[in-house]
C-alpha cells in the first residue's frame, strides 16, 4: 500500500531510469548452509587434540589408554548427569532458554504402572517406548479380553517384532562408548555370521496367528516382514521356506526382502557357481516384477561375491556388476568399493596384478570433487572402506605411494568420519606405518608420523617397536632424545610387563649406534635419560625391603587386629604392583650411559646394586659396561674400585680381562699392594690372554 | 596409578586386661591418643604424568593457521607461536621489570582475540560463502539511483547476548526514514505535513524519521509506523474547516499576494493614476521588484538583513520616484 503512494518524485533524474526495479532472487539455502560451507574451510590438523579434550599441554591425553579413560569417563559423567536429571526431575523444570531446548530437560522415564490398560493406545505408547516384549504381553491380554485392536496396530507390532528379533532393541550407546565398542562388546568380536533368530519366539507366534486372518494385501506385508526378519538374523533355511510359501501363494516379494535375500545367499547355497546362479535367478525375477534395484541391492550382491573367496570368476563378475550399477544410474558408494577390494584381493597372499586400487582412488577423488567436497553415508557397508583399502594396499600391493594417497584422501575434509571405531582406526594406521617403515625413507615417514601421532593416533606397542627399529636402521641420531619423550608421552615407560621390552630396546638403540662422534650435549642427554629411568623405577635392594618389613612388623605389634589387616592389605597391594624388575642387561646399559657422562657415583651404586641382588637378577653385567666403568674409575683415580671391577671381570671370565689388566697396569699411581693384587688376579684367571699381559 | 586404601575407624573391643566372665566390658568409641597407627602417614604425593612442551615449539613456519585456529576460542598460550606479552609492570621488582609473558597470562585470556579472522581465514570464508551471494543490481549504481529505486529506509536492530535466551527488548524498535520529495504534495499538504511531523522532520536534509517503539513486538511497531505514515500523509491533504481561520501570523512564508502590503500599494498607485485597471500592467516591473524585495525582507530574517533592507529602500524610492 505504501508503495503506491511513493512516486518516483525525485526531480534530479538525469538519466533515464527504468520505472521498475527487480530484486535479484534470494538463493535458497537451508538454515545451516552457511555453517556447513564454512566447515569445509577447515581441514584436520594433527596438532590439535580431539574436540573432546581440553587443549592444554597438561590436559591433553597422549597415550591410547589415557584417551580411552578420558573419553569414557566424560561419557560416564554425561550419563550420570542425565540420570540425576531424570531421577530428580522436579528440580529441573525452570526454563531460562528462549526458545526452549528440549534436550536439556528431564526426559520422561518409563514407568511400568502407566501401561497396564490393555487397549490400543497403550500398545502404541509402548511401541514408541521400544518396549516390545511388554507390548506383546499387552497384546495378548487384549486378545484374552476380546478387545478390538486395529489391523494397523497389529501389523506395526509384528513389524517391530521382526525387526528386533522378538526382543527390546538395545540402547544406543553414546558416541564415546561406541568408539570402543569392539572392546566393550565381548561377544562376536570376530564378526562371524551367526544365526541369532529366536526360534518359536514371539515373532513366529504372532506370524502364525496373523496368517489366518490376513487379507491378500496384508499377507504381502506379513510375509515380507517375516522373511526380512529371518534373513536379517541369519536363519536362512526357514526364510527360504517362507519364500517358497510366498511363491506358492502368489505373494509378491518386495525390494527389502530381495535385498536381504541377496545378502544371505552365501548361507543358502554352498558352491560359488550355484550362488551366482541363485542371485541371477532372483534378479531376473525382480526384473519381471519390475522392481528397481537400489544401492542396497547391489551392495548385497557384492557382499555375497565377497563371501565367495578365491572365486575365479569373481572379479570379472564384479566389474560387470559395476557397469550394471552405473547403467541403473546408481552411484557406487564407499561400501561398494570396500567389497570390490575384498573381491579382488581375497586373502593376504593372493594379489591379482591389477591396478584396481589406484583406479578406485581416481574414481573416488573425482566423485569427491563432484559432490561438492563431501561424502555422505549412504550404506552401512561404507564403514569398512578405509580399513579394507589400507589393508590391501599395504599387505597385498605393498605400494607406498598408494598408501600415502589413501591417507591424504582420508585426511581431506571430513572423510575421517568413515572410520567408525577405534579398532579399525588402530588397524588402519598399523598397516600403513608397517608398510612405510619397511619401504620408505625417513624424510617422508617422520613428518607423516609427527602429523598423526599423538593426537589422531596413539600407536600400540608393536608399531612403537617397529618405529624404534626403523630409527635404528636409518641411524637418525638426532631423533633419539625426542623419541624418549615421545615414549613417555605415549605411555610406554611404565611398570607393565610388555613395556619393559620397549625400555630395553630403546637403551640398546642408544648404545649400539654409538660412537665417538656424539656431541657432549647428546652424551649428557642420554645420561639424563638414564637418570630419569632410575627415578621412575627406583632401585630397592632386598635389605631395604627387609627394613620396610621390619618396620611394618613393629607397627603391627602395636596395633589391633582390624588395623593390622589394613596394613597387610597395603603390603599385599604393594606386592601386586610389582616393582620394576631390573635385569643385568638393563643395568649394564644404564651403567654405560652414566659412565660416558662421567657420573661415577650413580654408576657405582648401580654396580653395587647388581652384586647385592645378583641372585634375583637375570643376566649378567656385560663387558662393555664393566670396561667403561673401569676406565672411568681409572680416570678418576679410584684404584680400589678399579681393582674391584677387575676382580669381578675375572669372576665372570670375560675375554676383556687382558685389556683390563693392561689398562690398569699402565696407570702410574698404582702402589705395591695394588700391583700385588693385579698379579694375583692374573694368576687366578683361567684365560690365556690374561696371562700374556706383562705386569710391572 | 593411585591406589587408595580406606582406613576404617571402628569401635574397638576392650584392650585392657582380659575381662573375666561377668565383668562389664567397656565400650570404647574412639581411639585414645596413644594407640594411633604409628607415625602419621604422610599423604602420598600425587604422581602426575610428564607435561609435554607446548606445541608451538613444533609448529612449522608454513603451516596453515586456518586449520590450527579455526574458530574463536580463548587465548591458548601453548598454541600461539608468537612471543606475545600483556601487562603493566610498575617497577623493577615486579617480574624483574620485564613485560609479562603469555604463559598463564589472565589478561590475554580475558580479552577477545582475532586469531580466528586472519586475512587467510577471511579469504577462505568468503570463497566458501560466495555461492550464496547474488550480484549487486546494476540499476543501483549511485546514491541517487538508490534513492530513486529505494526511497524509504527501514532500520531494525538485532541483539545477541551470551545467554540461553535470544530475546532482547531493544530489538522491538523500528525506524522509518525517507525524503519528502518522494511523496506527492501540494503546498498546503506539504506545509501541513511538516507542521504535523514537528520534531520528526529534519529541514536540513528534508527527511522524515519515524521511530516506533511503543509496542512490545517489532512487527507491531512496524505496522504502527506504516499506519502513522499513511495517516500523516492523508491528513495533510485534508483541509479542515478551522484552517480557514489562518491569520497573517500563521503564514509559514510571506505571501505578498495575500498581504495587506499589496492592497495598500495598489491603492496608492491607483490613487495616483487615472486609469485604475491598468495600474498593474503599467508598473509591472516596479511592482515585481518591490514584491521581491519585501518578500525577501520578510522571509529571510536575520541573514542578509542589511542587504535586504537597502534593496527594499531602493525599490520603494524607485516606486515613488523619489531620489535620495
Amino acid at each position: 500500500m505504501l508503495w503506491r503512494i511513493f512516486h518516483r518524485y525525485a526531480s534530479t533524474t538525469m538519466t533515464n531510469r527504468s520505472k521498475s526495479f527487480t530484486y535479484p532472487q534470494r538463493i535458497n539455502r537451508s538454515p545451516t548452509a552457511i555453517l556447513e560451507s564454512l566447515n569445509t574451510c577447515v581441514q584436520t590438523d594433527g596438532g590439535n587434540p580431539s574436540y573432546l579434550f581440553m587443549d592444554d599441554p597438561f590436559l591433553i591425553p597422549t597415550s591410547a589408554h589415557e584417551k580411552r579413560q578420558l573419553s569414557l569417563s566424560k561419557a560416564s559423567g554425561k550419563k550420570a548427569a542425565r540420570w540425576i536429571m531424570d531421577r530428580y526431575s522436579y528440580a529441573f523444570f525452570y526454563d531460562v532458554a528462549v526458545p526452549s531446548i528440549p534436550s536439556y530437560f528431564p526426559n520422561y522415564t518409563f514407568d511400568e504402572k502407566e501401561f497396564i490398560e490393555p487397549d490400543e493406545t497403550t500398545l502404541y505408547k509402548l511401541m514408541n517406548w521400544n518396549k516390545i516384549i511388554k507390548a506383546y504381553e499387552i497384546y495378548k491380554k487384549c486378545l484374552d479380553y476380546k478387545i478390538n485392536i486395529s489391523d494397523t496396530c497389529k501389523y506395526a507390532l509384528f513389524d517391530l517384532l521382526c525387526i528386533y528379533n522378538s526382543d527390546n532393541p538395545m540402547e544406543i550407546l553414546p558416541p564415546e562408548e561406541d568408539w570402543y565398542r569392539r572392546e566393550l562388546n565381548e561377544t562376536n568380536q570376530s564378526g562371524l555370521v551367526q544365526r541369532t533368530w529366536k526360534d518359536n519366539g514371539l515373532a513366529e507366534q504372532m506370524f502364525e496367528e496373523l496368517k489366518l486372518t490376513a487379507t491378500s494385501e496384508q499377507k504381502i506385508r506379513l510375509y515380507n516382514s517375516f522373511a526380512s526378519g529371518l534373513f536379517k538374523y541369519n536363519h536362512a533355511e526357514k526364510a527360504m521356506i517362507i519364500i517358497d510359501e510366498m511363491k506358492q501363494n502368489n505373494i509378491s516379494i518386495d525390494l527389502i526382502t530381495y535385498n536381504y535375500l541377496l545378502r544371505s545367499t552365501s548361507l543358502i547355497k554352498e558352491t560359488y557357481d550355484t550362488r551366482w546362479q541363485f542371485m541371477i535367478e532372483y534378479l531376473n525375477e525382480m526384473k519381471q516384477n519390475s522392481i528397481q534395484p537400489n544401492l542396497r541391492t547391489f551392495n548385497s550382491i557384492f557382499y555375497t561375491l565377497r563371501r565367495c573367496s578365491l572365486y575365479e570368476r569373481g572379479p570379472i563378475l564384479a566389474l560387470s556388476l559395476l557397469n550394471e550399477m552405473r547403467q541403473c544410474g546408481i552411484e557406487p558408494s564407499l561400501g561398494t568399493w570396500a567389497h570390490l577390494i575384498m573381491i579382488f584381493y581375497p586373502n593376504d597372499q593372493i594379489g591379482y596384478d591389477t591396478q584396481i586400487l589406484p583406479q578406485i582412488m581416481d574414481e573416488l577423488e573425482k566423485q569427491y570433487e563432484l559432490n561438492g567436497k563431501q561424502f555422505q553415508w549412504r550404506d552401512i557397508d561404507d564403514r569398512e572402506f578405509f580399513f579394507n583399502i589400507m589393508f590391501k594396499a599395504t599387505v597385498n600391493c605393498r605400494d607406498v605411494d598408494l598408501a600415502k594417497r589413501i591417507h591424504r584422501f582420508q585426511m581431506t575434509g571430513s572423510n575421517s568420519r568413515f572410520i567408525p571405531d577405534g579398532f579399525k582406526e588402530q588397524m588402519y594406521y598399523t598397516n600403513m606405518f608397517r608398510l612405510l617403515f619397511r619401504f620408505d625413507i625417513p624424510e617422508h615417514v617422520i613428518p607423516l608420523w609427527e602429523s598423526v601421532v599423538p593426537n589422531i593416533y596413539s600407536p600400540s606397542i608393536n608399531i612403537i617397536e617397529d618405529f624404534i627399529e626403523f630409527i635404528s636402521t636409518w641411524n637418525i641420531k638426532d631423533y633419539y632424545v625426542r623419541l624418549w619423550s615421545d615414549l613417555i608421552l605415549l605411555g610406554f615407560i611404565d611398570n607393565k610387563q610388555n613395556n619393559r621390552r620397549i625400555i630395553e630396546r630403546y637403551l640398546a638403540l642408544l648404545i649400539n649406534n654409538d660412537q665417538e662422534n656424539l656431541s657432549n650435549e647428546q652424551i649428557k642427554q642420554y645420561a639424563n635419560i638414564a637418570r630419569q629411568i632410575l627415578k621412575r623405577f627406583p632401585l630397592t635392594s632386598d635389605e631395604d625391603e627387609q627394613q620396610i618389613d621390619d618396620q611394618q612388623q613393629q607397627q603391627q605389634q602395636q596395633q589391633k587386629r582390624e588395623v593390622n589387616e589394613e596394613q597387610q592389605q597395603t603390603k599385599q597391594l604393594k606386592q601386586f604392583q610389582s616393582k620394576f624388575q631390573y635385569s643385568g642387561q638393563l643395568l649394564s646399559n644404564l651403567i654405560y650411559l652414566l659412565t660416558r657422562a662421567d657420573d661415577f657415583d650413580a654408576s657405582w651404586s648401580l654396580y653395587e646394586y647388581y652384586f647385592l641382588n645378583k641372585n634375583i637378577l637375570i643376566n649378567q653385567l656385560n663387558e662393555i659396561s664393566l670396561m667403561s666403568l673401569l676406565k672411568l674409575s681409572i680416570n678418576q683415580n679410584r684404584i680400589d674400585y678399579a681393582l674391584n671391577i677387575v676382580e669381578k671381570i675375572n669372576e665372570f671370565n670375560y675375554e676383556c680381562l687382558s685389556d683390563a689388566l693392561d689398562l690398569l697396569n699402565r696407570h702410574e699411581n698404582l702402589d705395591h699392594k695394588d700391583r700385588q693384587r693385579l698379579r694375583t688376579i692374573q694368576k687366578n684367571s683361567s684365560l690365556e690372554s690374561a696371562h700374556l699381559v706383562k705386569l710391572v | 596409578m593411585l591406589s587408595f586404601v580406606r582406613t576404617f575407624r571402628q569401635a574397638q573391643r576392650s584392650t585392657g586386661p582380659k575381662s573375666q566372665i561377668g565383668e562389664f566390658r567397656v565400650l570404647q568409641l574412639t581411639q585414645s591418643k596413644g594407640s594411633g597407627s604409628g607415625p602419621m602417614k604422610k599423604r602420598g604425593k600425587l604422581k602426575f604424568k610428564e607435561v609435554p612442551p607446548p606445541r608451538y615449539l613444533r609448529m612449522s613456519t608454513d603451516q596453515d593457521w586456518t586449520n590450527v585456529w579455526p574458530t574463536a576460542t580463548t587465548f591458548k598460550q601453548s598454541v600461539v607461536p608468537l612471543p606475545i606479552t600483556q601487562g603493566y609492570v610498575s617497577s623493577d621488582n615486579e617480574n624483574k621489570g620485564l613485560p609479562v609473558e603469555k604463559y598463564a597470562n589472565a589478561e590475554l585470556m580475558k580479552i577477545p582475540n582475532f586469531l580466528h579472522l586472519t586475512p587467510n581465514h577471511i579469504k577462505k570464508h568468503c570463497a566458501a560463502i560466495k555461492k550464496y551471494c547474488t550480484p549487486w543490481p546494476e540499476e543501483l549504481n549511485s546514491d541517487e539511483a538508490c534513492e530513486y529505486y529505494l526511497p524509504i529506509e527501514i532500520t531494525t536492530y538485532d541483539y545477541l547476548n551470551s545467554t540461553p535466551s535470544i530475546r532482547d527488548s531493544r530489538a522491538r524498535v523500528v525506524k522509518f526514514q525517507f525524503k519528502l520529495t518522494q511523496l506527492e504534495f501540494d503546498e498546503h499538504a506539504r506545509d501541513k505535513f511538516v507542521r504535523l511531523a514537528g520534531q520528526k522532520y529534519n529541514a536540513d536534509k528534508d527527511e522524515l524519521t519515524l521511530i516506533a517503539d511503543k509496542c512490545p513486538y517489532r512487527k507491531q511497531n512496524y505496522d504502527y509506523a506504516q499506519y502513522l505514515l499513511t495517516a500523516l500523509y492523508f491528513e495533510s491533504w485534508k483541509t479542515e474547516n478551522w484552517e480557514k481561520d489562518r491569520t497573517k501570523n500563521d503564514w509559514q512564508t510571506y505571501y505578498w499576494d495575500k498581504s495587506p502590503s499589496r492592497t495598500r500599494l495598489l491603492d496608492i498607485l491607483k490613487a495616483s493614476e487615472k486609469d485604475p485597471k491598468s495600474v498593474l500592467d503599467d508598473n509591472k516591473k516596479l511592482i515585481e521588484r518591490y514584491r521581491a524585495s519585501i518578500s525577501r525582507v520578510q522571509d529571510e530574517g536575520v541573514e542578509n538583513e542589511l542587504k535586504n533592507l537597502t534593496d527594499y529602500k531602493n525599490d520603494v524610492l524607485m516606486l515613488y520616484n523619489l531620489k535620495l
